[in-house]
């Protein structure tokens, strides 16, 4: 049996040996290709991304700078991938290929799939990478995105010029060189509390425009009084919307540092969640009115309120002029600023795109003429933002867009996800709801009032903490949805938490996180 | 049909070796879906980090060695030991189960006088295999919802309190194990029953013109005869007595906080701690911790089970 | 002898009770598929909804294109995953239960080791798609879950117990290859055997879906499969939840309400339930041995 068993062990290690060799050599092979010049090498060999469904038949073409170049970009989506995927890709492959001889292979992913493609190495020259998925900034300290810093302002400067400088100075900025394209649109966290707006006239409540979130308490006792079909609030797992974006985010849910400190004698501090008096002060609202009977008692369990449930009170961020709520709601919704404008780094890495650090610098600067294509030709953008022209969408007087029926269900998604919102055109509702042709000035106007961040640039880099960070994550998912839907009395629990966090090592992530803010805050007074 | 019978010796090395043929396909499957990608173990002793351009196992090859760290990841949390408890209860109790109820509705089905019942409840004894864990963590929330749920409403209906159900830790224990089972029942009982049927009919005829009665049948034949499989099932599930269903302890949970004491696994925890970030090295890691206890079990339950019914043991 | 009447008064309501069981949670997947939209929002799922309504069916009648490719592919990966699978794992459990078979020990133990160590998910997938090349091909569907340890033993454990071995004897005697006694003798008694492994195959492809979701991109939906269909709606439902924020509104019209989803889950669950009798011709049929004769 012995023998046997030192059989098997020498038998398995020879193997894994073959196993790797081959595995380098595939890689290698693969690579060889697209570090080289040769562009339709690496776009045959593109393992994982399959060739199929390109429409561009210049996949097989020979090596020839005349040919365009195709780009695999990897995109976001939440789930399934547009029905008409393929039909807007072409238009937009044709559109492209004339003016600039780049085409594009696009590839939806989920979430996760982000982070396991990366990992394992899958080829793409493109991909969606922001603070909230794929994320931008460890993405970028891992060296897994390509230095754009010079490329961009020789390359394409007109681009450049154009995205406003916060976004590339506190948005793509990792200790001071950039690694992807910012996309424009919204530069600051605007939170915003959507109210039922006919319900709450009908019951006589005054709506503003301005409110603080603790105000909200007679709207919800009016509410229950006189409707009872439906709770006040009924939140999800995940709670209000954006109810946590008034302070910046350092580790997780639970190391962070309010904008209010700015100011104060605690500017620039890193402190844990419970020294953060107004968000505990929240917590406590919330869970009062848990208690009152205005949040549903299993919101801690409910993955999410649909549309169909008349909440009289949800959240969101947006932007002033924001009339997607309403259409959305099926009634006329109240939008009242609760919280911002802040502008920070998080706030500014809501969307970029990254190009693969193992590209070669024709194909980074392929990509980066396609991403310029699309930041400064409108016509361009509203192919990808909305379809195809009388197909999916038209346009219509005033220079808004109206979507068809096939445009709505065939190719809808965020505007982000493809590029900037500043160059598409405006959705309008309908031809007699018009929406402003040009709102960003509006936008950009409110910006003014904007708290800033006064960390700068710092980027917590949490390799060190690792271990712990992911100790402390599973703490607070634990016990956040607990706070966040006011479920559990916030100082009934937080000894327990505190033990937990203690125990799983918060200290050490705390203590790094301020070591390294300090030494980014220093590096940026010497400059 | 008949070869020279001459080379009878040729031919019982021919055979023997012919033999071998039968394995090739599944040697090579394991091969190439098992063994070469097992070199990926390597990630759990890497700080793994991949380096664009040059694949992934060149970078897994000059990633930093981590040694054990990557272990100690999960020794941070100070639930572990609990977590660890829970995951091997609930084996145990799964294990148990698995070895003793479906035998017996495996039996009882054999024994039924109505062929339509016996045929109509196996199938449907499957259909639980089916829904996914969401669509079952929905039914159970139909139920279970503290304003609602049908319990809850029968219950306020009457007068009474609602139940947290989703907040009480004292009944996780009972609707777990109730709800994997009667997922997973109607699977195991075709094991069986399969088995039973494998069973020489005329053992039984035997038996009766001799005077057995159907229980004395049961203990005499049936039993002995099953315990190879039943011992063989039983030996199977301990290697993965640290592995548990996330499905089941994620979803049909709610992932409720309160009560995560009676509820949280091993399979689970990592979930949760890796979500923000995914950490492959740790993720491998903690795989490997799983397979290593539960090749040690394995191997003890094997040596166990071949004093007792050698014909029973793996190897 | 049969059991008494009173035994078998206790079993058959013991069976019904237990059939209720089981079949409760598929009748309310039923009910909910025909509940109106929002008589789920307000009063969450029922039993009996406040209102019924077809939309679920005449939603999925609508996009029966996607859905009756997805079916097919379903249908094809199952009948074929489990011809191929029953082809890897039945030898080679018949193989290890052989006692003559020189090599029994290694291969015991070479399909012993995968069952407990694995590579991990980044190795698997990065073979699987940069060395093999599997992504978006039906072989990826199709491979990775076509063999295991674990019915290989249920296999060995069968051809050991039940199978006479004389009558392996026999046919080597009479001078036929070991491929002539195992197609010839050996397979038609392995019938059950057969039926049990070939079940097991044919729900765990129909029932797939983790290989469609790490294999198959957005560009090749044509590929996938009925049960990934309805997960991937599940995980768009928690991903919009937990982003919400930084998602926008078009993100969320265009998502499958409830009762769709539990639509799906029937037309998931409707043919497998079809395809079990025939499968049970081979497991019960047997089961009328000489004890039930009289």
């Amino acid at each position: 049996m012995k023998k046997i068993k030192q059989t098997s062990v020498a038998l398995i290690t020879a193997i894994s040996m073959v196993a790797m060799a081959l595995a380098s050599c595939g890689n290698a092979k693969d690579n060889a290709g697209s570090t080289s010049d040769s562009s339709t090498e690496t776009a045959k060999t593109s393992a994982a991304e399959s060739t199929e469904e390109s429409i561009n038949d210049n996949a097989e073409a020979t090596s020839t700078s005349e040919e365009p170049i195709e780009l695999t970009w990897w995109l976001f989506s939440a789930g399934a991938a547009p029905i008409d995927a393929a039909l807007v890709q072409e238009a937009a492959n044709k559109y492209s290929a004339e003016k600039i001889g780049v085409t594009v292979n696009m590839i939806f992913k989920e979430e996760d799939q982000f982070d396991l493609s990366m990992s394992a190495g899958d080829e793409y020259d493109m991909t969606f990478t922001s603070d909230w998925c794929n994320d931008y900034v460890s993405n970028a300290y891992r060296g897994m995105f390509y230095d754009i810093t010079e490329l961009v302002q020789e390359e394409t400067p007109d681009m450049y010029n154009k995205i406003p400088e916060d976004f590339w100075k506190v948005g793509a900025s990792v200790d001071g060189r950039y690694y992807g394209v910012p996309t424009d649109g919204s530069m600051a966290y605007m939170m915003y509390l959507r109210l039922d707006q006919e319900r709450y006239e009908a019951i006589g409540m005054e709506l503003k425009d301005k409110m603080d979130f603790a105000e909200l308490e007679p709207y919800l006792a009016a509410y229950k009084e006189n409707y009872d079909d439906v709770y006040p609030m009924p939140l999800g797992k995940n709670g209000l919307t954006g109810f946590t974006n008034f302070c910046q985010w350092i580790a997780g849910n639970y190391l962070c540092s309010p904008y209010y400190f700015a100011g104060t004698d605690r500017e620039n501090q890193i402190v844990p969640f419970w020294e953060n008096d107004v968000l505990m002060d929240r917590f406590r609202l919330l869970n009062k009115w848990y208690k009152l009977g205005y949040i549903n008692p299993d919101a801690a369990i409910t993955e999410s309120i649909g549309k169909e449930i008349r909440a009289s009170v949800r959240a969101g961020t947006a932007q002033p002029g924001y009339t997607g709520w309403s259409a959305w709601a099926g009634f006329p919704v109240f939008m009242s600023l609760y919280d911002g404008p802040f502008i920070s780094p998080a706030t500014t890495r809501g969307s970029l795109f990254a190009i693969n650090a193992a590209c070669s610098e024709e194909r980074a600067v392929a990509c980066l003429k396609y991403l310029e294509l699309l930041n400064m030709d409108r016509t361009f953008r509203d192919i990808l933002r909305y379809g195809i022209e009388g197909v999916h969408f038209n346009y219509l007087d005033d220079g808004t867009v109206l979507r068809t029926e096939q445009g709505k269900s065939n190719w809808s998604m965020d505007g982000y996800i493809t590029g900037s919102t500043v160059t598409a055109s405006v959705e309008s509702i309908s031809e007699t709801e018009r929406s402003d042709p040009n709102p960003w000035p509006m936008v950009f106007d409110a910006y003014k009032d904007a708290t800033y961040s006064t960390l700068g640039d710092f980027n917590f880099d949490i390799t060190p903490v690792e271990a712990e960070n992911a100790a402390c994550n599973a703490v607070m998912d634990k016990y956040y949805s607990l706070l966040i839907t006011g479920t559990e009395n916030v100082d009934e629990i937080l000894p327990d938490i505190k033990k937990e966090l203690e125990a799983a090592g918060y200290e050490a992530v705390l203590e790094e996180a301020r070591k390294q803010l300090a030494e980014s805050l220093a590096k940026e007074k010497a400059n | 049909m008949r070869t020279e019978r001459n080379r009878v010796k040729l031919n019982r090395r021919w055979k023997k070796t012919s033999i071998m043929t039968f394995v090739i396909p599944g040697a090579l499957w394991f091969l190439m879906f098992s063994y070469i990608p097992m070199f990926g173990v390597l990630m759990a002793f890497k700080n793994y980090r991949y380096r664009p351009g040059k694949g992934f196992v060149y970078s897994l090859l000059t990633s930093s060695n981590a040694g054990l760290a990557n272990f100690r990841f999960l020794f941070r949390s100070p639930d572990i030991l609990n977590i660890i408890r829970n995951t091997f209860l609930y084996n145990v109790v799964f294990i148990v189960l698995g070895a003793t109820l479906p035998v017996c509705l495996a039996i009882m089905l054999t024994r039924l006088y109505s062929r339509i019942l016996a045929k109509t409840a196996q199938t449907v004894m499957f259909l639980p295999h089916f829904l996914s864990w969401t669509v079952v963590s929905y039914f159970l929330f139909a139920f279970l919802s503290t304003d609602k749920g049908l319990i809850n409403r029968i219950i306020t209906q009457n007068g009474g309190e609602p139940v947290l159900w989703y907040q009480r830790e004292i009944f996780w224990p009972f609707i777990l194990v109730l709800v994997h089972t009667w997922k997973i029942v109607g699977y195991q009982t075709v094991i069986y029953l399969a088995a039973i049927h494998g069973i020489d009919a005329s053992l039984y005829e035997s038996a009766r013109v001799d005077g057995a009665t159907p229980f004395k049948q049961t203990m005499y034949i049936t039993v002995p005869l099953l315990k190879p499989v039943v011992g063989m099932l039983l030996l199977l599930n301990t290697a993965h007595i640290l592995n548990s269903d996330f499905g089941l302890f994620y979803q049909v949970t709610r992932n409720s906080g309160q009560i995560l004491s009676v509820t949280q696994t091993l399979d689970v925890y990592v979930y949760k701690a890796l979500t923000e970030s995914a950490i492959y090295g740790y993720s491998t890691a903690v795989g490997f911790f799983q397979n290593i206890f539960g090749c040690l079990f394995l191997v003890i339950a094997n040596g166990i089970i071949k004093k007792i019914s050698p014909e029973s043991a793996l190897f | 002898m049969k059991i008494s009447r009173f035994a078998n008064f206790i079993y058959t309501l013991l069976f019904i009770l237990i059939s209720i069981i089981m079949v409760i949670p598929v009748l309310f997947v039923v009910i909910i598929s025909l509940s109106s939209e929002r008589s789920i929002a307000l009063n969450g799922y029922a039993f009996i909804p406040a209102e019924f309504s077809l939309s679920a069916y005449s939603y999925l009648w609508q996009v029966s294109g996607f859905i009756g490719r997805a079916f097919f592919n379903s249908l094809f990966i199952t009948v074929a995953g489990t011809i191929l699978g029953l082809f890897i794992v039945i030898p080679y459990g018949y193989a290890l239960s052989l006692r003559e078979f020189r090599h029994r020990n290694f291969f015991t133990v070479f399909a012993i080791i995968p069952m407990l160590f694995s590579g991990g998910l980044v190795a698997s997938y990065m073979v699987n798609t940069q060395i093999y090349h599997l992504a978006n091909t039906y072989l990826s569907l199709l491979l990775p879950i076509a063999c295991s340890s674990f019915y290989i033993f249920i296999s060995r454990t069968w051809f050991s117990t039940s199978l006479p071995h004389e009558l392996i004897d026999a046919g080597r005697i009479d001078g036929a290859t070991e491929l002539q006694i195992f197609s010839g003798l050996v397979l038609p008694l392995a019938k059950p055997l057969i039926a049990t492994i070939g079940l097991f195959f044919t729900f765990g492809y129909w029932n797939s879906w983790y290989e469609a979701l790490l294999y198959i991109d957005s560009n090749h939906t044509d590929l996938y499969t009925l049960q990934y269909m309805l997960i991937s709606i599940e995980r768009q439902v928690s991903s919009l939840a937990k982003n919400e924020q930084y998602l926008g509104v078009d993100s969320l019209t265009s998502l499958p309400t409830d009762s769709v989803r539990m639509a799906i889950v029937v037309v998931i669950v409707i043919p497998i339930t079809m395809a079990f009798p025939f499968f049970q011709k081979y497991l019960i049929s047997g089961l009328t041995m000489g004890a039930l004769k009289d």
